[in-house]
């Protein structure tokens, strides 16, 4: 039988792309994370682990990888306590208002993130829109301290993700029978017994699949952190970023790349693992 | 003292009347069917009854009890939806204890009135099965075993049927009707499919445009309908526009477009009339032989039927025969056409 050419000739501008776009700097990352950097001598062609050892030794780095996917993993639980409420009343909304809402619900998504980000610091800021309104009602003496905060970093990020999540969520909403919470009410139980008990399992496997893009998301978040976590408050990203164009050792920033990467894909892997195996029995 | 009543219940969407003045007594232990096409208003009477929906007026009685505001889960009615709504990540045998769990009932108890239940809808051996690998009968018998388990007072089927294919619809109709009957609880059928309806009810409401067109036995209405609306919704039913012109003791004798038939009833003479006859209550006789004679213009093998297209004066003709293992007349033939004196009815206008 004679093969046809035709689909390869077909996938080939995607594969080119994909092969310089991406793969090629990957493995160049990769290949650099093992070279050596000094003051004087700049990035020499010395491979050892030395600079995956500096990172995994030292407490320096240590923090600011935890910080980092503690932010992932409290911004992923506000977007799912935000969005899911949110994709189950958007589902019950008339169309029109549903449109509405929706475009409201995707307006961050719409802006820039540096116009966005710099939106939050000009709310946020020391002689920001709330300081300054807190300050001339008398509510507080000394501005508040936002900007530069965790708590900063949070919120715009849960701004900005809390889409995925209702569109996730709202995705299984939709597969899901509306007479079924009728049957379990009609079965004598509360409005919140069904919503616990029959909803909530049903869209499960869409809570989960948008806490995965919102943690990836937020792990690899730059400009955000970059911005309104200032020089102090690093996550890995911004570290790397640090290292590259600062400190200009790219060998290490490469490292703190390769390492951000796996360890996101090792968390990413095996929560869907997990899903899989947890809803396999009852979902099609 | 009814056990179910609905005075004047009315529901207005808008502008539009979905339900209008419904008036309904149903006894203890009752099977009886809101039959009607879409949008005729029975599912939205079925929703009231639930409490799901609340009527816009009138009030709605359950055991002497008025309900008509009250919350559906404090009802205590079973109901079997149409597309079942079976909890999907829950077994077959969790599905069924579900009631029972939120009435607070212990496990223990719980298990063995669940396997009771899942013995008389034959299902004890799915009873750790998902719902996504049970058959759609199987699916329906536990749809069923959801509702029944609870020992509701009342038992709602909104189109139980309407997603099974035509053998096993025919056969559930029967496992459905004597469950019922052994659990004599009341229930009440919505359904838009006559045969169903007939089979199951003891008593049937037609319904149309929001209102009760017709209510009774099955046999009573089928044979009775009354007006035009049930008469062809039950079955079908060859209509005549005609002329009374002339009354005679309980007989009228109607002019249709130049044919005399007589038919019982009262009538003015002059006025414009009604008049049918069921397909299956024709006879086909010699030409020259029938009241009047007609000309086959299709004639369609059923298996335990022949079913006729006639032309005739009267207009086209729609005739029903037993299969009685006798060849009959083919198409294009000319035959006579007779029906038994009763066959034939007055209809009023609706």
């Amino acid at each position: 039988m004679k093969r046809s050419i035709s689909p390869y000739l077909l996938s080939g501008p995607a594969v080119l792309i994909f092969l310089v776009m991406l793969a090629v700097p990957m493995i160049m990352t990769f290949i650099l994370s093992f070279k050596s950097f000094g003051f004087y001598t700049g990035v020499t062609p010395d491979y050892g682990w030395h600079n995956y050892i500096e990172v995994v030794t030292d407490s320096y780095f240590h923090e600011i990888f935890f910080r980092t996917y503690a932010i992932s993993a409290g911004v992923t639980f506000l977007c799912a306590l935000i969005g899911v409420p949110e994709a189950y009343i958007l589902s019950r909304m008339t169309k029109a208002w549903r449109s509405m809402c929706l475009l409201a619900i995707l307006g961050p998504l719409l802006i820039s993130v540096i116009v966005r980000t710099l939106g939050w610091a000009l709310l946020i800021g020391n002689s920001g829109v709330i300081n300054d309104a807190l300050l001339l009602l008398g509510v507080i003496d000394e501005p508040l301290k936002m900007m530069y905060t965790t708590q900063a970093i949070v919120v715009a990020l849960v701004h900005v993700l809390v889409p995925f999540m209702v569109l996730s969520v709202w995705t299984t909403l939709q597969k899901l029978d509306p007479q079924v919470e009728n049957a379990s009410i009609s079965l004598g139980a509360s409005h919140f017994t069904t919503m616990h008990r029959i909803v909530l399992p049903q869209i499960m496997p869409g809570i989960l699949a948008g806490s995965l893009i919102v943690f990836a998301l937020t792990a690899s978040a730059f400009a955000t952190p970059s911005i309104l976590g200032g020089r102090a408050l690093k996550v890995v990203a911004t570290t790397a970023y640090d290292e590259y164009l600062n400190t200009l050792n790219w060998p290490l920033g490469a490292a703190i790349a390769t390492i951000l990467l796996i360890a996101n894909i090792v968390v990413v892997m095996s929560y869907n693992k997990y899903v899989e195996r947890k809803y396999a029995s009852v979902f099609d | 003292m009814s056990f179910l009543s609905l005075k004047n219940v009315s529901k207005r969407y808008g502008s539009s009347l979905a339900v209008e003045n419904f008036n309904l007594n149903v006894e203890q232990g009752e099977f009886i069917s809101f039959l009607g096409p879409s949008g005729c208003g029975k599912t939205t009477t079925l929703n009231m009854i639930a409490g799901f929906e609340e009527p816009t007026t009138g009030s709605i009685e359950i055991n002497g009890k008025d309900v008509t505001n009250t919350a559906p889960n404090t009802r205590d009615i079973g109901i079997v939806f149409q597309s079942y709504a079976l909890f999907p990540h829950m077994t077959v045998a969790e599905n069924v204890g579900f009631g029972l769990e939120m009435r607070g009932i212990h496990k223990e108890d719980r298990r063995q009135r669940v396997m009771e239940t899942l013995n008389l809808v034959r299902l004890t051996q799915l009873a750790d099965r998902f719902p996504k690998s049970l058959s759609g009968g199987q699916r329906q018998r536990v749809a069923l075993a959801r509702a029944i388990v609870i020992k509701p007072q009342l038992l709602l089927l909104d189109e139980p049927l309407s997603a099974l294919d035509a053998k096993i619809r025919e056969k559930m109709q029967m496992e459905l009707r004597n469950i019922q009957h052994e659990v004599g609880v009341t229930t009440i059928l919505v359904t838009h499919d006559q045969a169903e309806a007939m089979a199951m009810s003891d008593r049937i409401a037609v319904m149309n445009f929001g209102r009760i067109a017709r209510l009774g036995a099955p046999f009573e209405i089928y044979e009775k309908p009354g007006d035009r609306f049930t008469s062809n919704f039950l079955g079908s039913t060859n209509m005549f526009d005609g002329e009374v012109s002339e009354q005679s003791g309980d007989m009228v004798v109607v002019n249709c477009n130049g044919v005399e038939l007589s038919v019982h009833g009262k009538g003015t003479k002059g006025s414009g009339i009604t008049v049918g006859v069921r397909p299956e209550k024709i006879e086909l006789v010699g030409a020259g032989l029938g009241i009047i004679d007609a000309k086959i213009k299709t004639r369609i093998f059923l298996g335990t039927s022949w079913a006729y297209q006639l032309e005739s004066s009267l207009g086209a003709l729609d005739v029903t025969l037993q299969n009685t293992g006798h060849e009959v007349a083919g198409e294009g033939a000319v035959v006579g056409i007779a029906w038994p004196s009763d066959a034939i009815r007055i209809f009023a206008e609706g």
